[in-house]
């Protein structure tokens, strides 16, 4: 397990070195390194808007908008690397989800509550797109709905982004403990609702369908 | 998301109760669907939209470069430019002025000059009249005036004029 540890200890510096020098290289303009950080995070910067707003279009529109600000960034010269570009990638991501939530949320019109629930059943809540999500997928992401904003924001992160909870505390500003229990207890929530009657009751008729 | 990155997320989450571990892995695999959702080439179209925002340094540097440019030549070009819009002007004026049409006197019927000459006549024929009436009539005042100066004197003797009293302020 020691001898685990030092190899992952290895891995992530040699991560890290080569990702100082990509940034180094992108911020002067060189387009194979830009490609290759692109590569590194996009489609985990997509999954994030993809799992919060269940439109494709507008996840892509999320990502090039963040990317956009990225590279903005690294041409205007103002990023240092200090080692914490995945969780300030992470940042700009979140507060542009938030931004996209909030203005759903003004744009929204009110309904029946009747039909809302079918709309989320169907996992199209916003203009979303039906997938081919099996029941179980279906189930999972109408419990993540139910969720509240912060719960589901740390599930987001941890695993639509991939981040290490130690990224996550930088990025949060909360201590790996509170985060790792904030975890904890988003994953509570969600398995609780998923195994409630309701929950039970929706999932069948999402079968029948 | 590749079966290491799902493999580490497990060790990660050894410490979650055996029933979140699968709450996890679940989430895990519908994070993979999520980013799968993006489909092929999505790297490359995103890279490629973004690329001109990474390399804007440059054509900043360039725009920089020629600004000062243009900076430094104003300083010499824009009192040059301004003489040459003065002497443009002037030679354009000049030109004008030289060039335009004499002007030309509308011709005036004779009726229309007679018509605006008449009560001029008419007003010196008035004046010549009243001129002899009046000089007529001055002429026997003055006359009369003299005669009655010359009794004056006379009747006085040794006085002084009536002319110099009134010429030297004294009263009769």
């Amino acid at each position: 397990m020691h001898a685990l540890g030092n190899a992952q200890d290895r891995d992530s510096e040699a991560q890290a070195i080569r990702l100082t020098g990509l940034l180094a290289l992108a911020s002067r303009g060189d387009q194979a390194a830009w490609r290759e950080l692109v590569g590194l995070y996009a489609r985990r910067v997509f999954a994030m808007g993809f799992s919060r707003f269940r439109n494709r279009e507008l996840a892509e529109e999320i990502a090039q908008s963040v990317f956009a600000t990225v590279a903005a960034k690294l041409a205007s010269g103002d990023y240092t690397e200090r080692g914490r570009f995945e969780s300030w990638l992470m940042r700009v991501t979140m507060n542009r989800i938030r931004d996209e939530a909030r203005r759903a949320a003004r744009q929204a019109v009110p309904t029946d509550p009747a039909s809302l629930v079918d709309i989320r059943e169907d996992g199209q809540r916003g203009g979303a797109e039906r997938d081919d999500d099996s029941g179980r997928f279906l189930a999972l992401r109408d419990a993540l709905t139910q969720l509240p904003d912060a719960d589901r924001e740390v599930l987001m992160l941890r695993h639509q982004g991939q981040m290490a909870f130690k990224e996550m505390s930088e990025l949060l500003d909360e201590p790996v403990g509170t985060l790792l229990a904030r975890h904890h207890r988003a994953l509570r929530k969600l398995r609780e609702i998923m195994e409630s009657p309701d929950a039970a009751e929706r999932a069948r008729r999402v079968e029948g369908r | 998301m590749t079966m290491e990155n799902l493999n580490i997320n497990r060790m990660q989450d050894n410490g979650l109760d055996a029933d979140l571990v699968a709450t996890s892995t679940a989430i895990d695999e519908l994070a993979a669907r999520d980013a799968c959702a993006a489909g092929r080439g999505f790297e490359d179209r995103l890279a490629i939209a973004t690329m001109p925002r990474i390399g804007a340094r440059d054509s900043g540097d360039e725009i920089v470069y020629s600004f000062k440019a243009h900076a430094a030549r104003d300083s010499w070009v824009r009192p040059m430019r301004l003489a040459a819009m003065i002497a443009l002007a002037a030679s354009a004026g000049f030109v004008w002025f030289a060039t335009r049409p004499a002007p030309v006197a509308a011709p005036v019927a004779p009726e229309e000059v007679a018509a605006a000459l008449s009560p001029v006549e008419q007003d010196v024929e008035v004046w010549l009249g009243i001129t002899d009436t009046e000089i007529a009539f001055a002429r026997a005042e003055v006359d009369e005036l003299a005669i009655d100066s010359d009794i004056l004197d006379e009747s006085l003797g040794g006085e002084p004029s009536a002319g110099a009293w009134f010429l030297e302020g004294e009263s009769l």
